[in-house]
Formats: structure tokens, sequence, C-alpha cells
């Protein structure tokens, strides 16, 4: 990998954390925007780590990737449009299973994905001892614990992600499979959609999927390719 | 590479799921995810299988009890009103001995109708309700404290589930707790009930739900007949009031048509300890919102009465429609009056006898007046009050019902229905209590 | 699972809170909540708390007591009445 900058879009429920990590990455070399045609904040920073720069830009808090809001189509678009090196997903231990929907998606998307598990001090107040090792490698994605608060694991979440980013750590995509009936449907779709043009940026099982799920924005795309 | 062709066969994709499983595939796929990440987490949470049990569910197993849950409501509630009152007293009779002191002055004001208006009319009317200040503000911090902990949704989901037992379904509890402050606010806030059948009867019967106006009558009456008991006094009434809503919703239910009922599922927040500052400040909010409103209410209502009285207009109206509440023990023309004006707003009750009734006692403050003047005993002033809590609604709530439910018919029915209860209500309290008393 | 919800909204027989929700369907909390948002966002479930809709219209809003108990309040799901 040449290029010096290396771009990480950090994604993950409202509440987990999340701002917390981008403060803690790039501290005072932040700034904050406009998504572009939008009134929602966008916030960019910057940090360095072994020699390279990363442009860390904050996507909206979200709880899944649909096309009910704004946010979920902002945060959605800048992973398939700017192909981010890698997306960090800043999940709360303390609430694992909510969260780990948003993760699920985003391993849909083929996402270069890293886990930031934050919140393990609440966690472990609640009595839940989690299995990071097992979480990692059953998502197929590394997973950072992390105590954002307390600025802890940020040095272990840059060594990650600088691992994704120049391949040294692999991340797989899940064999997440939703009913033989369900298959047999995205089946069908997908090799109709091969030949459509979106097929270049997207996953043509993932337009599948949102095609089934009825999701707005790709039937508007599709419509329009 | 056709997109209608993708797009169709998708439609065709989405109907065969949908008549095979019964359900989107968007639910589907959801349910995939949800099973497949609750699948992980078995392997992934270590230890424990279920959540630990918090201080707020400990807590709520009392709280939600089957059969603890309404007697806790009961006795919080009472408690509420006895904290209130006890420790209001001592303040109120401050207030009253300084109203007292200002009337004194105002007699020696020169033109004969400027002294009366300001003795009689503004210091007595006005100053009768402003004389539980203290009392309108102890309650809504015990409100606030109530709230800002959590428990006011346990309340609210205890009582539902009560009335879900006796068939009313939907969720009318939690709309008709806004009655207690003002019932204009609770049959707005009915328009969050989706099934119209439930709407209505929640409408209906928000007027029976003790509203804020009508507390300073309680709140002086019992001070004056039942002093010691105050606390239990205006607590039966609100306790009447809800089991007549119960009662009223359960007989309306009976007579209209049978429609789908709804269930409902409620996020009750984990308890808190409420902080001084908040407590305080909805405390602030509330209470002054309470008091301006009736200040304003009161100011034009009494210089209102007072000039009427000065013609005598009043007292020829009240000797009309007295007669008709002597069997409940109140059929004097100043209670009439009263209860005309109250129709016009529940503060004006009090305004009206603090008018009508001239001079006001240092010692027992206002109530004594209507004792000693109207010749009423506690039993009447019981009965009376139960009128007050029944009888029909102030306009402003007649007119929101008619607006809400759209049709005269039901604003009508209201006034009917109400006037009805209280009086039934009044007179056998007063016929029966005779017996005994 | 998003089914089963609904099933237990329509044959509960009365209010349930979100606890008692979870142990019927054996679902953890935080999974629940996030099951009953999709559900509302599908138009299945109707979603109250104090700020929502039908609280834009109302002329009572500076003092009504839901809306100033703000979070003490709580959510309230109920079933949808028209499809979206």
């Amino acid at each position: 990998m040449s290029k010096k900058e290396i771009t990480v879009a950090l994604a993950g429920n409202p509440n987990s954390g999340k701002t917390t990590v981008f403060n803690n990455l790039t501290g005072a070399r932040q700034h904050v925007g406009n998504w572009p045609g939008v009134t929602v904040e966008k916030k960019e920073g910057f940090c360095n780590f072994q020699k390279h720069r990363i442009r860390v830009v904050d996507l909206p808090g979200v709880y899944s990737l649909t096309a009910y809001s704004l946010d979920e189509i902002i945060a959605r678009d800048f992973v398939v449009d700017e192909k981010p090196d890698v997306v960090v997903d800043i999940v709360d231990a303390s609430n694992l299973e909510r969260n780990l929907y948003l993760t699920v998606q985003l391993l849909e998307m083929r996402a270069n994905l890293v886990i930031g598990l934050n919140m393990m001090d609440v966690a472990e107040s609640r009595g839940h001892r989690i299995d990071v090792k097992a979480l990692s490698s059953l998502l197929g994605a590394p997973a950072v614990p992390m105590v954002a608060a307390s600025n802890r694991g940020t040095a272990e979440l840059l060594e990650t992600i600088y691992g994704v980013a120049t391949g040294g750590i692999p991340v797989s995509a899940i064999n997440l499979r939703y009913g033989h009936d369900v298959e047999a449907e995205i089946t069908k779709l997908e090799k109709l959609i091969s030949g459509n043009s979106l097929a270049g940026s997207y996953s043509p099982r993932w337009l599948a999927v949102k095609l089934l799920e009825d999701d707005r924005e790709i039937i508007k795309k599709i419509g329009q390719a | 590479m056709d997109n209608t062709e993708v797009l169709r066969v998708k439609d065709e994709s989405l109907e065969h799921l949908r008549k095979v499983h019964g359900d989107d595939a968007e639910t589907l796929i959801a349910d995939a995810r949800y099973g497949f990440i609750s699948g992980l987490m078995k392997d992934v949470l270590v230890k424990p299988a279920v959540e630990k049990e918090t201080v707020t569910d400990k807590i709520d197993r009392l709280i939600l009890n089957r059969w603890l849950g309404i007697p806790v409501f009961l006795a919080i509630l009472y408690g509420v009103f006895e904290f209130t009152f006890v420790v209001s007293a001592p303040l109120v009779s401050w207030i009253n001995m300084g109203l007292d002191w200002l009337a004194g002055l105002a007699t020696g004001v020169s033109p004969a109708w400027l002294s009366s208006l300001l003795s009689e009319g503004i210091i007595g009317g006005v100053g009768a309700v402003l004389s539980f200040i203290p009392v309108i503000f102890l309650l809504y911090i015990a409100l606030s404290i109530l709230e800002d902990t959590g428990y006011l949704s346990r309340a609210a989901f205890v009582m539902d589930r009560l009335m879900h037992r006796i068939g009313l379904h939907g969720r009318s509890f939690v709309t008709l707790m806004l009655g207690f402050g003002c019932s204009v606010a609770a049959v707005m806030s009915s328009r969050t009930i989706d099934n119209p059948r439930d709407r209505l009867v929640t409408i209906l019967v928000t007027p029976l739900m003790s509203c804020g106006a009508k507390l300073p009558v309680y709140a002086l009456l019992a001070a004056a007949f039942f002093t010691a008991y105050q606390g239990l006094v205006v607590f039966s009434m609100y306790a009447i009031g809800v089991i007549l809503a119960i009662l009223m919703a359960w007989l309306f239910r009976k007579r209209l048509v049978p429609g789908e009922s709804g269930h409902f599922v409620m996020e009750l927040p984990p308890y808190r300890l409420p902080t001084v500052i908040t407590v305080l400040a909805h405390m602030w909010e509330r209470g002054w919102a309470f008091l301006s409103r009736a200040g304003t209410l009161i100011f034009g209502a009494v210089v209102l009465i007072w000039m009427l009285n000065y013609f005598d207009v009043l007292e020829h109206i009240g000797r009309a429609i007295a007669p008709v509440f002597s069997a409940a023990g109140f059929g004097q023309w100043e209670s009439a009056v009263a209860l005309v004006f109250g129709v016009l707003a529940k503060e004006a009750v009090v305004g009206t006898f603090g008018t009508l009734l001239t001079g006001t006692e240092a010692a027992g403050g206002f109530g004594h007046v209507i004792g000693t003047q109207l010749g009423w005993t506690p039993l009447v002033a019981f009965a009376f009050m139960t009128m007050i809590l029944l009888y029909v609604p102030c306009v402003a709530t007649l007119s929101i019902i008619k607006k809400e439910t759209g049709s005269w018919k039901w604003m009508l029915f209201t006034i009917a229905y109400t006037l009805a209860l209280g009086w039934v209500a009044a007179t056998l309290i007063y016929q029966i209590g005779s017996l005994f008393l | 699972m998003l089914s089963e919800i609904l099933k237990a909204f329509k044959q509960s027989g009365e209010p349930m809170d979100l606890k008692e929700l979870s142990r019927r369907l054996g679902t953890g909390r935080s999974a629940l909540e996030g099951m009953l948002e999709l559900l509302v966002r599908q138009g299945k479930l109707k979603e109250i708390y104090p700020g929502s809709e039908e609280c834009a219209h109302c002329s009572g809003r500076s003092s009504c007591a839901y809306l100033l108990a703000g979070d003490s309040m709580g959510k309230v799901y109920e079933l949808a009445g028209k499809p979206r």
C-alpha cells in the first residue's frame, strides 16, 4: 500500500461512546462541517501512526443501515461510495445484542471491519464476561476491548486499524444465511443484478438482500442505473 | 440488465415469501440476523445467561406485584396528601392572618363601594385561593419527586393492568392521569389513543379524575371541617374519583359497540434518585403555571361576582336554584351560586364563597366562615366536595370534549351524566350520613 | 422473533413492561429494544412518548404534565392501527 493516508470511517450506535473514541483518536485535530446537501453534522479528524496519516470520519450514530432515516443513508453511502480503508464499529459491550445488529450489517456490506468493543467496564459491572476472541472469530473481524472514557484501548485500536489497512490482519466475510426460501429468492435476484451497472460498486448479494428488504434508496438507484 | 425486470421479480419474490411465511421478507431477514446474533451470544457471553437483577428490578418486584401493586399505589397517593396538608397547615394559617390584616386595612378605604370591592371582593376572593399557595407547591414537590424517581410510570402501568383485568383494554390510565392536573390537557392527550371506542370512553371519564382546580375547594373545606384528617379527606376525593372513573368506564363500555381493544407494552425507565434542583424546577414550573392561571381566573371572576352581588342579582339566581340541593345539605343560595360559577372554572368556587360571605375570621381561616354563616356540618362539607368532584366540568373541558369527539351529543351527555352522578352521590352521602351522625 | 413480538402484543391480555416481554420471549432486553424499534419503523407498532407526533399539534404543550415528565414516563408501544 503506497498511499500515505488511511481513511477510517467511525460507525456505531448512538451512545456507544463513538464520539469519545473519535476524540481520543483525533484530539484537537478535528473539524466540523456538514454532510453534502444536508444539515447533518460531519466530523473529521486526523492522527498519525507509523508514519501514516490517518483520516477519521465520524459517521452519524445509527442502529442499523436501512433507508428509513437520513442518518443511516449517509452512513451507508459513505461506506459504499468512499470505500474507506477501514470501518471501525464502536460497540457498547454492555448492550451487545443490540449493537451487533449494526455490526452484522456492516459485515454484510463487506466493510473492512474493526470492532471497538467499548464500555467493557460497564459490562463487567453488570456481571457480563465477554470472550473477545470468540467474538472476533465468529464474526471474522478483529475486536479490540476498550474503555474509551478512560482512553483505554486507543493504542491497540490504532494498531489494529493499521493492521487491517495494510492487510496484516485479515477480515473475512461472515456466512449469514437467511433461510432456505429467502436464499432461493436472493439467488434469483443476484443473477439478474449482475448485469446491472450498480454491481460494480455494490456486491450483487447485498443488492439482492436490500431489494427484498424493499429498501427505498436501492430501489431508486436501480431504477436510475 | 433491464431494471424494471429486476424490480418485477423482486415483487414476485416478496409475494411468494409472504405466502409461504406470512411475513415480509424484511422481517424474515431481520429475524435471521437476530437469530445469528443470538446464537453468537451464547458462545461469546461467558456469563451470566440471564441479566443480573438490577436495583430497579428488585424494587419493581414489590411495586409491580400483582397483589400489592394497587395497595402500594394507594398508600403512596395517601402519603402525598398527608405530607402536603400536614406540612402546609402552619403556612396556610399565616397567610390567612396576613389576608385578614389586609382586609382590615381595606375597610378603612374611603368610597364604600371601593372598600367593599377590596375587602370582600378582591382580598376575600383572590385571597382565598392565594392562601393555599403552600398546599399547591408542596403537592407539586411531592408529584415531582414521584415523577423524577420514575414511580409515575409504574403507577400508570399498575392501574392499566387493573383496568385490563376488568375488561377495559387500551391505554387509558396514562392519559387519565393527566386529568389530575387539568382535564383539558387529559382530553387532548387522548389523541394518542388509536382505538376510537377506547378514546371516547377515556374522554367521557376524564372529568371524574379530580383536576387541579378542584383542589382549592377540597383544601379549604378539609382544613376547616376535618382539620385533623385533612389529608385523608382530600385523598378520599381523589380515590372516589378514580374508582368512579373506572366504574363509569366499564359501564360505558357495555353500552358502546364492541370493537378491537388494544394491548400495549410499556417501557419502565430505571428508578433514580431525583435531584433537588430538578424537583424544585418542576415544582416551580407547575406551581407557577397553576397559580397564575388560577389567579387570573379568580380575579376576573371575583370582580364579576362582586359587581353582580352588589346589585343583588346573584341572590335571586341563587335562591331560585338552591332548593335542588337541600336534599344534599347545601341548599343555600351562596352554595348554588358557587356551583354555577364552578361551571365556568372550578377555581371560581372558592372565590365565590370568599366574595359572597362577609368577613374572614382570623382564627380558623376562611373555611370556618362557611360553617358559621351557612350552617354547614362536616357531613355537608363532604357532600359538597363530592358534588364538586363529580358534577359538570368547567366550560373549557366541555368545549374540548365537543371538539375532540366532534359532536355536541357527547358534550351534552357529559353535562347530564356528571350532573346526575354528582347530585345523586352528594344527596346519598348526606341522607345516609345523617342517619348515623 | 419479530412476529412473536407482535403475537405477544395481540395475545397478552394485559399490558406488559419490557422486562416481562423479554422474559416471555426469551430475548435479551437490549436486542428487544432494537426489534421493537424496527417494528415501529415498519409501521407495525406505534410508539408513543412525550414529544411524539400527536404532541406536536396539541396546544396544551406548555402545561402538559406528560411532556414535563420527560423521560421519567418511558415509551409506550402498541399495535399500529392502520398499515403504513
